[in-house]
């Protein structure tokens, strides 16, 4: 079930909503988080109820994991999150990466090799990552292992389990409490969790798919592009993934704020960033907090001393794991080798206290770097991303701006006019306003802000009733 | 405010807006599906795909007994009637016959169709890709939706006679289109010519569902601006002959034969290669109106 969905925004969201606020009257212990569960259970099962037994599989596996941690201790523990952790990694691969590896081995050897046909279950990159993190944390002894029911409604709870935010098991597992208890969230943050949750579908449905209109266009016309028309096409591909991505991370947080549980914010304007570490501590702020914690750290452990070298092979590796794991490709492989290497420059530039760039140059390189990077993101193989990037980096008609005047010419004036409305709206918003998180927790319920939310919630519904809106880009990892 | 009266007012804006857009939606009723069709004249202003497929809902099967099928060629002719036949044009810019089969499907529904003028162009067998959620297009979207809203301004701008491009279009499924003048003639791409057997199958359902109906069919290969035909003569004709083996028996009307040259050497009746002008369309349609009631005598 999709957030940007009628069924979840009439159906299911009000109706979860309703139940566990009269679960909680009813003052059955522990009602509501059965509740919870059970609508986690059918959120993630809708419309593809075969996923359901992999999702509860690894629950039940990294449940039965996590209690041999806590009673072990030693080399016995160690072995145990060993085991987790492979375990884990074995179950990913499986699913994502086993027919990526057996399509290169007849690159190199002149035999066939029969590639099996897994399904890939919805959101396996996401929890399985989220249950890594409770393994190590169950090691590292920050937390005890829990209950299965506590295990299980964590993991799955509905509004991370498919794309996260990636959460902590420390960061949700105190809010049961409060979830299980007769008061619910009180009508302010309600009020917030409505304000923040019309921006996030806005963002996703209106701006995400105006700009990817654009990328699409650009993207299947490789070849008529000209150099200014090519970094158009690749803004506009990467201001349609953040829309994409930081309305659908909005809309996780509000659905999880109706319940009166908080969960990590994930975006924080990363377009606006100076340089790659700026943009990595604001763009998938979960994903790059687990890159820091469960990558980066342990490979720079590897080595016998920190220095700027192991530092930066560190940071390349696990760059390129995370670029990996968005997909079983090379060009998500060299996404996170381009992201890597940005980082590794960054640090250098650092450390050796080299002089700073103006503030807007600054941006301009760290946004080329981003905008090349996702130019891979996107390219269904290395041909066409290095295709794109010839017209970006090429020189050869620079200025041209026929293919845009042909996309144009494909709609009416009218609507050209409007799109490009949008478009501007979606810059501005993205490079001068403040972001979705710093305004959910400035909110202050007023006439104004009711305005606007209700726009935002009818426009919205508006453009999901045309049919037009497309599922979220991060479904697919 | 206290946040629970923040609600209120967020939610009752919400409900009052939405009432205020079922009642626009019922009171213009752009698509014809909410208020009696017969008589009534709809335009197509934007989103062709989808206000087609909502036309063919009730207006397009209430108002007419015939139907022009093709790609962007002929989407901009407005043909009234052929042989004392209504005739809706179901034509779509960029459109194949895996699309014009699912506007088909919704139309003979309730319709009952005794003319099928159906083109024997490229673009129809090229690819099968749906575009702009065609497929996925509900009754609900007459309801309430963005290209609904769009609709609805239009209608509003028409009525109070304020200039707008796609103001004059015909209620018959015209989409006019102003197109840059692009006339420099390209040799033939083989890709262009390749047939789909997807789109294949669905021309073919096309033309038996209108058969079984009792539907007269009238196979039409579009004008072609003569330098640029000179060029792609050949590969046209190899498609044309190849189409008509595989589709059901039919008429031919070929606007490539030499009793057209004068159609197809006039620049002035040509956008590009393949589009006409208004001017072009109008000739077109006159050649269709005379030749039509032709072979349907023969």
């Amino acid at each position: 079930m999709s957030f940007n969905s009628f069924p979840y925004l009439l159906v299911f969201l009000p109706i979860v909503f309703c139940v566990i606020e009269l679960s909680r009257r009813l003052q059955v212990p522990r009602l509501p988080q059965a509740c919870l569960l059970l609508a986690s259970l059918i959120f993630y099962s809708y419309g593809r109820i075969s996923f359901l037994p992999y999702l509860l599989g690894s629950v039940l596996v990294n449940w039965i994991i996590s209690r041999w941690i806590g009673r072990s201790s030693g080399v016995m523990k160690r072995k145990a999150l060993q085991v987790g952790l492979c375990l884990n990694i074995a179950y990913l691969s499986v699913f994502k990466y086993v027919n990526f590896f057996l399509g290169i081995i007849p690159r190199f050897a002149h035999f066939k090799v029969l590639i099996p046909d897994f399904p890939f279950p919805l959101g396996i990159s996401f929890f399985t990552l989220t249950q890594i993190m409770y393994l190590v944390d169950c090691y590292e002894e920050l937390i005890h292992p829990n209950s299965l029911f506590d295990h299980a409604t964590f993991v799955t709870f509905f509004p991370y389990v498919v794309s996260g935010p990636m959460s902590r098991a420390k960061r949700i597992l105190h809010q049961f409490p409060g979830l299980n208890g007769s008061k619910g969230p009180s009508a302010e943050q309600l009020a917030r969790a409505t304000f923040l949750f019309s921006m996030g579908l806005a963002k996703k449905v209106i701006l995400a798919d105006v700009f990817s209109n654009v990328a699409d266009f650009g993207f299947s016309n490789i070849n008529r592009l000209s150099g200014t028309e090519s970094w158009t096409i690749a803004m506009s591909y990467t201001l349609q993934i953040y829309f994409d991505f930081s309305g659908y991370s909005d809309m996780a947080i509000a659905s999880a704020l109706f319940l009166g549980i908080e969960i990590p914010r994930n975006f924080d304007s990363p377009l606006r960033s100076t340089s790659m570490i700026e943009f990595w501590e604001r763009w998938h702020i979960t994903l790059s907090s687990f890159i820091t914690t469960y990558l980066y750290t342990p490979i720079l452990l590897c080595f016998d001393r920190a220095t700027l070298g192991t530092a930066a092979i560190a940071t390349l590796l696990a760059m390129t794991v995370a670029g990996l794991w968005h997909g079983p490709s090379w060009t998500f492989v060299v996404f996170g080798v381009i992201h890597g290497a940005g980082l590794v420059i960054n640090q250098y530039w650092r450390k050796k206290k080299l002089p700073r760039f103006p503030r807007l140059i600054s941006w301009c390189l760290t946004m080329a770097v981003i905008c090349t990077a996702f130019v891979f993101f996107r390219s269904p193989d290395i041909h066409t991303a290095i295709s794109l990037l010839g017209h970006m980096f090429g020189g050869t008609n620079v200025f041209g701006h026929s293919s845009f005047k042909i996309m144009n010419g494909e709609g009416h004036r009218l609507m050209v006019a409007i799109y490009l409305l949008a478009e501007i709206s979606g810059v501005l918003i993205v490079f001068f306003s403040r972001s979705s998180d710093q305004l959910q927790r400035g909110f202050t319920p007023n006439w104004k802000n009711a305005v606007a939310t209700a726009t935002l919630l009818l426009l919205s519904m508006l453009y999901l009733n045309s049919n037009v809106a497309r599922p979220f880009v991060y479904f697919a990892f | 405010m206290t946040g629970r009266s923040w609600l209120s007012m967020t939610f009752g804006m919400v409900i009052v807006a939405s009432a205020l857009c079922l009642y626009l939606a019922w009171q213009f009723d752009p698509y014809g599906i909410w208020k009696e069709p017969k008589g009534r004249s709809l335009s197509i202003y934007f989103f062709e795909r989808k206000v087609k497929l909502l036309l063919n809902e009730r207006y397009v099967p209430t108002n007419f007994e015939g139907l022009i099928i093709g790609p962007s060629s002929s989407s901009n002719w407005s043909v009234p009637s052929l042989n004392g036949t209504r005739i809706f044009n179901e034509s779509l810019p960029g459109g194949n016959a895996a699309e014009e089969q699912l506007l088909l499907v919704q139309a003979l529904k309730k319709g009952h169709f005794r003319l099928g003028v159906l083109l024997l162009s490229p673009g129809m067998t090229r690819d099968h890709d749906l575009e702009d959620g065609i497929e996925k297009t509900t009754t609900s979207e007459a309801m309430a939706s963005i290209h609904l809203v769009f609709d609805e301004v239009a209608m509003v701008l028409q009525a109070h006679h304020i200039y707008f491009s796609k103001a004059e279009t015909a209620p018959d499924g015209q989409i006019i289109d102003y197109l840059s003048k692009r006339l420099d003639p390209q040799p033939a791409d083989p890709d262009d010519y390749r047939i789909d057997s997807v789109d294949l199958n669905k021309y073919r359902d096309m033309v038996n569902s209108l058969r079984d109906q009792g539907a007269f069919i009238v196979y039409v290969v579009p004008p072609y601006y003569e330098p640029c035909y000179r060029l792609v003569k050949q590969q046209n004709d190899a498609y044309v002959a190849e189409m008509q083996k595989e589709l059901p028996v039919g008429q031919l009307i070929d606007f490539g034969q030499p009793g057209f040259d004068a159609l197809r050497n006039d620049p002035n009746n040509f956008y590009d290669c393949v589009h006409t002008t208004p001017d072009g369309s109008a000739k077109v349609v006159a050649l269709l109106q005379k030749l039509v009631p032709q072979v349907m005598n023969r």
